[in-house]
């Protein structure tokens, strides 16, 4: 999952950049409205962290320009501003959460991974694909009940099949969710990870679509 | 004085009065002149034919030949005489001065037997009334008369004074008549000059009311700079007031984010620096919200759907709490109130989330009015509630409920002081029947529509 975090402040976008990463997130950060409007127009991203006060432009323009532009991943607004009618205007931008400063990083991050699992369409914590389960709390990742042993990017890798079940998903968009802007991308090295977590699966619950990607499914092939 | 109206009224009665008095003063006095000038001429003809009738007789007296006309030279006492002088001899008497003498200086002498029936001991009581007499005199040479004779002829002035009197009655009548027809069309015209004012005011009450943004109409060419400058005091007001909030924004943003980013960096064990952190943020936003209050009731009221407006939060507090399920009953469909937007917002979000923080799962509102008066507000939880000697405390600036739960403490303080302070309304605390946590009922007054 790769979260874009735009903030003004270098020691807070650090901070949340790193807490975002040990919780498993791939982590873009921008500095200013301008560069983060770009950054959220050309990159697919599966969730925003927006300040509002942000220098070139600010936080509500560059949200109402993505939503006229039809991009849904969901926005979650963090700003110092605290009044009623800024969290009003904030959600009429088409904000889907809003948490005001100074804030407690679990709760930034609890927040963060429920809309991420809303905007999925899953209620719970845990998302199920026949015998593999996931806990997007703990990010564990459990199959027929026990524990499987896997890296971060294994981890990265199959929480989105699970995120996207049926779903044909590219190498390519699997590169963009998995890996931050600042990665050395290798679209190759995707499928060295798919063999990896077939073989720790010992299912074949991902299939391969032929020409376009991969698909996290029941049925049989 | 402080009336535009009155003003403009006295100043024109008192200058109506003032005008009238003159004019009146002039005509009865002009009219008092003609009379004297009239009774002169009259007296004057009389005395020329009181010279035409003369004869000088044989002992060098003067005889009258024929009587001179008037019947009130022979009756006695009644003021019209004429006398004959011959130096200071008297040659010949009206018979109506009876027993009396013209001096030479023209002094009326004599006339004791005025006194004679009179039974009262008191000199200076008179029969007969003294009478004013106007006098005229004529010296004239007869032929066969050494000296000159003077001829004198008095008339009494009781008769030209009784039409001045007279006059000056009809005068005054008629001016007091015109002096209040005057001041009627002063108050006409006063009204009708005042009205584009008038006009003006109930515009202004239309503002207040949230009827209006502006005043709209065209005024008079005097009026119309005034209403301009309203118009652009509305205006200069809305962005002061914005400014304002613009200010308190950027103060939050300055000093919150550096918090947050020393609270990130704190360890668990650093308990001192942790509440000394607590403390800060307790401070901002206590002074924050004190700032906001500040701009309270400022900002620019207009007609708010108290049902639109929370309808609309509820969408929000669904993505804020999505596991709090909130039940809306609203026996109206819309209840106007006379407020800013961001108070009412401010108002219905922290009661909202208030009873979000507080409760368990289960939110009920409810919105009625009261006889298109008032509008009641109730937003009930299923949390714990609050035994009645917590419930006035909560009000007390800064107290907490649960000092676990995040928030300020200060929601249901900004919505009291809000509501209670800027809206004229009522916010009360008690156990929720329905729910069993607390139920927080406001009342508004309607906006009128």
């Amino acid at each position: 999952m790769r979260i874009l975090v735009i903030e003004d402040d270098p020691n807070l976008n650090n901070q949340i950049k790193l807490s975002l990463e040990d919780s498993g997130y791939s982590v873009d950060i921008a500095m200013d409205g301008e560069e983060g409007h770009f950054l959220g127009d050309t990159e697919p991203y599966d969730a925003v962290v927006l300040d509002l006060g942000l220098p070139k432009i600010d936080g509500i323009t560059v949200l109402e320009k993505w939503r006229k532009q039809n991009k849904n991943f969901p926005v979650l607004i963090l700003t110092a501003r605290d009044q009623w009618s800024d969290k009003v205007s904030g959600f009429d931008a088409g904000a889907d959460d809003y948490v005001t400063k100074p804030f407690q990083m679990e709760e930034l991050i609890a927040r963060l991974r429920a809309l991420i699992r809303r905007s999925a369409g899953h209620a719970t914590s845990d998302i199920e694909c026949g015998p593999l389960k996931i806990d997007t709390k703990t990010n564990k990742v459990f199959l027929n009940g026990t524990k499987l042993k896997l890296t971060s990017h294994e981890y990265k890798i199959i929480e989105y099949f699970l995120h996207h079940q049926d779903k044909v998903i590219s190498r390519t968009e699997l590169v963009e969710h998995i890996y931050d802007q600042d990665f050395d991308r290798d679209s190759n090295t995707i499928e060295v990870f798919i063999g990896r977590l077939r073989k720790k699966m010992g299912l074949n619950l991902i299939k391969t679509e032929r020409g376009s990607g991969y698909r996290l499914s029941l049925e049989k092939e | 004085m402080n009336s535009l109206a009155v003003r403009l009224f006295l100043s024109a009665t008192i200058w109506i009065i003032l005008t009238l008095f003159a004019a009146g003063f002039l005509l009865s006095d002009l009219n008092k002149k003609s009379n004297l000038a009239a009774f002169d001429d009259r007296l004057n003809l009389l005395l020329e034919t009181l010279i035409g009738a003369s004869r000088v007789d044989s002992s060098d007296g003067i005889t009258v030949v024929s009587p001179i006309g008037d019947p009130r030279f022979s009756q006695p006492y009644s003021g019209w005489y004429w006398q004959i002088n011959s130096g200071s001899k008297t040659l010949s008497r009206s018979r109506s001065m009876w027993d009396q003498v013209f001096t030479s200086d023209k002094r009326l002498i004599g006339g004791r037997s005025q006194f004679i029936d009179n039974v009262s001991s008191d000199k200076d009581q008179r029969v007969i009334e003294k009478k004013e007499l106007h006098v005229v005199e004529r010296k004239i040479s007869f032929p066969g008369i050494s000296s000159p004779l003077v001829f004198l002829v008095s008339g009494d002035t009781e008769e030209y004074k009784d039409n001045i009197d007279e006059f000056d009655r009809t005068l005054s009548t008629t001016l007091i008549v015109l002096g209040v027809g005057l001041m009627i069309a002063v108050y006409l015209q006063v009204n009708y000059g005042l009205l584009p004012l008038n006009k003006i005011k109930q515009a202004l009450f239309k503002i207040r009311n949230g009827d209006e943004k502006k005043l709209k109409d065209q005024y008079p060419l005097e009026v119309q700079p005034l209403a301009t400058e309203i118009n652009d005091l509305l205006n200069h007001n809305e962005k002061i007031v914005d400014r304002a909030k613009t200010h308190v924004g950027n103060l939050a943003h300055v000093l919150k984010t550096p918090l947050a980013v020393i609270s990130n960096e704190v360890n668990e064990s650093d308990k001192v620096l942790k509440n000394q952190i607590i403390v800060m943020k307790k401070h901002i936003d206590r002074y924050l919200k004190k700032a906001h209050l500040d701009s309270v009731g400022k900002a620019t009221k207009e007609k708010i759907d108290i049902v639109k407006l929370t309808k609309k939060m509820l969408n929000i507090f669904d993505k804020l709490y999505p596991n709090k399920k909130i039940t809306l009953d609203h026996s109206i469909k819309s209840a106007f109130i006379f407020s800013s937007l961001e108070d009412m917002e401010e108002v219905i979000g922290n009661l909202i989330e208030n009873a979000c923080k507080y409760g368990n799962s289960k939110i009920f509102i409810e919105i009625r009015n009261i006889n298109e008066e008032e509008l009641i507000f109730i937003v009930s939880d299923d949390g714990i509630g609050l035994p009645i000697e917590e419930m006035n405390k909560v009000f007390a600036r800064g107290f907490r409920l649960d000092e676990q739960k995040p928030g300020t403490g200060l929601g249901l303080n900004i919505v009291k002081d809000i509501v209670e302070t800027y809206y004229k309304g009522e916010v009360k605390l008690r156990k929720s029947e329905k729910l069993g946590g607390l139920e927080v009922r406001i009342k508004l007054p309607l906006s009128k529509v």
